[in-house]
């Protein structure tokens, strides 16, 4: 994991300085709203419904046992002892008072952390993918090369003030887990026919209100090239893209107005210019950054097979955490483990101090002291030997954290919806908890196999429920809340944005309407069909007939 | 009061700023020496006829340009102009950043002003750009302390203004290494 030195130190102790600063301003009349709004952004502070939210940045969704318990520690000193991780792999506490926001930055300082960039029209925190240095589907750890990027954008003064937020996402594995073609920048680690590392730069996809897969405008850009490649399309970007209306103002609008190929160009031209520059990477540098995420040193571990555990520990829900809740790691004898943040009686992603505590012990005691963050809401344990985990699972499902649902329909990925965000349509959270009750049935989950159910409570699709493959939107029908459904949506392999099935469903009608989809999905699907390969191979239609002739019969 | 900021000074602007081509005449024809005229900017489309009737060496011309114009549009006249002023209507409008950078990178080399209602917390960014010299607009502006105008002494990008280079030194670092192993 990267570690700070006394430069990095010196910056978020500096931007603490420099926000504490900000804060007293505000309050004693010498900044006004307008003027501090877009400084509180860009250090990740909202002003949302009952509260000011602060949303803190886990870099690529990697977390040391020691930040972890400090992120406890601040929930309950100034919170209310439970945060929300998010899909972008961050934390958010919806209860802080303004006040103390500095003394909270000041304590995340102390574990070399921030939230830096969390919001606000500038480069938001890099994310990648959870399995990074562990899957097997890996050309390399994209890791460093996050943490590079991390630097290069943080308070980058050129690029603080940028038309829109702008987020940048990075995968190392055939497997897209990234999400780097829904976002304003992907990268995929690529090697040439030469055997050079380097990457292929998509630009121009996004979720919101105009979902939009990327495009390639580079299929390979040699390592070192990385930062000042990024640095020419965020010029291109920061002089062109539309200022005049918001919901215009994305990257991927002026590159759809423009053409991907018109739009590298720009690109190409700009980089000329600037690759020689000081941005070039040295090999020194990237060996260095490397040397940060080497993978631990994992001992010889017996092998052993989900039978052989099951059979030594005849506990039949250890038997299904086992099935859903493990991945295979590249290193024989280990498994990455999920800590289930979809308990049923929770909304996504929500995690208690306590909780938090458990999954730091979890951590030092079976995986390097080291803890991922995905996208899906849930977290990871990245090296565990496979002799450990039933002592594991007795320890996260004692605090409740081993709900065996990972990739199920009920690990619901669900933003905070009506209830916190003072942007929302419509709430989500209950939605979830509807959703939960009517498939309380873990078999019937099992049966249905990988299910991914996304839902944002407004346009802004913080839920990504376009990309699920149930996907579910809130949105405002003269003040009533009602949802739209969307399916086929995927993000992995092939990236496809959902299709609408029909209007929008009432409150009370959204998990039946879930069901009767399931209904037409078991009905039509092939011998282990996924529940989105139908889809794509039927299309919507047999689905709309489900749904809404059913409910009129 | 004078609200310029420049060379980390707040300072009186020596320059006037006219709007057109005859205000420029009104100052030629004063009866002045032209050595001891102030210098003027005008807006990017006078330009070209300001320096016409007003050739180097004095009074001194600049450009004023808004957001949306290339620097290519001004590249022409650069080599004769001692100041290109980026007029700004919203502080949030960032085009000035990578304005004043892209002056720099074609090799105008005398000073860039950023004018308009800039909040004194952009200041540090906007010299790492390249810029020399701010105009506040705003009513009432009260100068900030020093901790507001430069609140960070350390950098992560490389090549800027102003602010020490954390990758240059970390590269220092790390070929000193090298040469002692
Ligand atoms: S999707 Fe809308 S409602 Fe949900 S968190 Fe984002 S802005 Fe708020």
């Amino acid at each position: 994991m990267y570690q700070y030195d006394t430069y990095d130190q010196q910056v978020v102790d500096q931007r603490v300085a420099q926000f504490r600063l900000q804060t007293e301003r505000y309050l004693n009349g010498d900044l006004s709203e307008e003027e501090f709004k877009p400084l509180r952004l860009m250090n990740g502070l909202y002003i949302q419904l009952h509260a000011p939210m602060l949303r803190i940045a886990i870099p690529y969704g990697l977390l040391s046992s020691r930040q972890m318990r400090a992120l406890a520690d601040i929930t309950r000193r100034y919170d209310r002892s439970y945060g929300h991780f998010t899909t972008r792999q961050n934390l958010q506490i919806n209860w802080p008072r303004l006040e103390d926001v500095p003394d909270i930055l000041a304590d995340l300082a102390k574990v070399q952390m921030h939230a830096i960039q969390t919001s606000g029209n500038c480069i938001r925190n890099v994310t990648t993918d959870h399995l990074s240095g562990i899957a097997a589907d890996e050309l390399e750890d994209p890791r460093p090369w996050a943490e590079l990027i991390r630097q290069w954008s943080t308070l980058h003064p050129e690029f603080s003030f940028l038309p829109r937020k702008f987020k940048i996402a990075i995968t190392g594995a055939e497997r897209d887990r990234a999400a780097a073609k829904v976002h304003d920048i992907g990268l995929r680690l690529v090697r040439s026919a030469s055997g050079k590392t380097g990457f292929e730069v998509l630009v121009g996809g996004g979720l919101g209100r105009t979902p939009i897969i990327g495009v390639v405008i580079r299929d390979f850009l040699p390592q070192q090239h990385l930062l000042s490649y990024l640095e020419a399309i965020l010029r291109v970007y920061n002089r062109l893209g539309r200022r005049d209306n918001k919901y215009k103002a994305r990257i991927k609008i002026l590159v759809k107005a423009m053409g991907g190929r018109e739009f590298a160009e720009l690109v190409e031209q700009e980089w000329a210019a600037i690759r020689g520059s000081r941005l070039l990477l040295g090999e020194d540098e990237i060996e260095a950054m490397k040397a940060h995420f080497r993978p631990p040193e994992l001992p010889p571990a017996l092998s052993l097979s989900n039978d052989e555990l099951g059979d030594a520990h005849q506990n039949s829900r250890f038997s299904a955490w086992l099935r859903h809740n493990t991945h295979p790691h590249k290193v024989t004898g280990y498994r990455a483990a999920y800590v289930s943040l979809k308990h049923p009686d929770v909304p996504p992603g929500d995690i208690t101090a306590e909780q938090m505590d458990v999954v730091a012990k979890a951590a030092d005691d079976y995986s390097h002291g080291l803890i991922r963050t995905t996208h899906s809401q849930n977290l990871l344990l990245g090296d565990v030997a496979e002799q450990d985990l039933y002592s594991l699972w007795q320890t996260l499902d004692s605090a409740g954290l081993a709900s065996p649902n990972i990739n199920t329909l009920s690990d619901i990925i669900c933003c905070p919806g009506l209830d916190f965000c003072s942007l929302a349509n419509a709430r989500s959270i209950p939605i979830a908890k509807q959703i939960n009750q009517l498939f309380d049935d873990m078999d019937y989950q099992y049966d249905l196999g990988e299910l991914k159910l996304k839902m944002s409570g407004c346009m802004n699709a913080c839920g990504h429920h376009h990309v699920g493959n149930i996907g579910i939107l809130g949105v405002d029908k003269k003040g009533e809340e009602w949802y739209q459904i969307t399916i086929g949506g995927s993000v992995e392999r092939e990236a496809s944005l959902g299709k609408v099935i029909g209007p929008a469903v009432p409150f009370d009608e959204v998990a039946n309407t879930v069901e009767r989809l399931l209904g037409v999905y078991i009905e039509q699907r092939l011998e282990d069909e996924r529940f989105v390969d139908t889809v794509k191979r039927i299309g919507v239609k047999p689905f709309k007939e489900g749904v809404y002739v059913s409910a009129l019969s | 009061m004078s609200q310029l900021y420049h060379n980390g000074q707040w300072t009186n602007d020596p320059w006037l700023h006219l709007d057109s081509v005859d205000d420029l005449v009104d100052q030629l024809d004063s009866g002045t020496d032209r050595r001891f005229l102030r210098p003027a900017t005008l807006p990017l489309h006078h330009v070209g006829r300001a320096l016409a009737i007003a050739p180097l060496p004095a009074p001194k011309i600049g450009a004023r340009i808004a957001p949306d114009t290339a620097i290519t549009q001004v590249a022409p006249f650069l080599p004769l102009l001692g100041l290109v002023v980026l007029e700004v209507d919203r502080f949030e409008d960032g085009r000035v950043f990578t304005q004043a950078r892209d002056l720099r990178s074609v090799g105008f080399a005398e000073e860039i002003r950023v004018r308009g209602p800039i909040v004194a917390d952009q200041i540090g960014a906007l010299l790492a750009c390249s810029v020399d010299s701010i105009d506040f607009t705003q009513q009432g502006f009260s100068k900030p302390p020093s901790q507001v105008t430069h609140p960070f002494s350390v950098r992560y990008q490389p090549g800027l203004g102003y602010g020490f280079d954390i990758r240059a030194a970390r590269r220092n670092q790390l070929r000193n290494k090298e040469n002692m192993s």
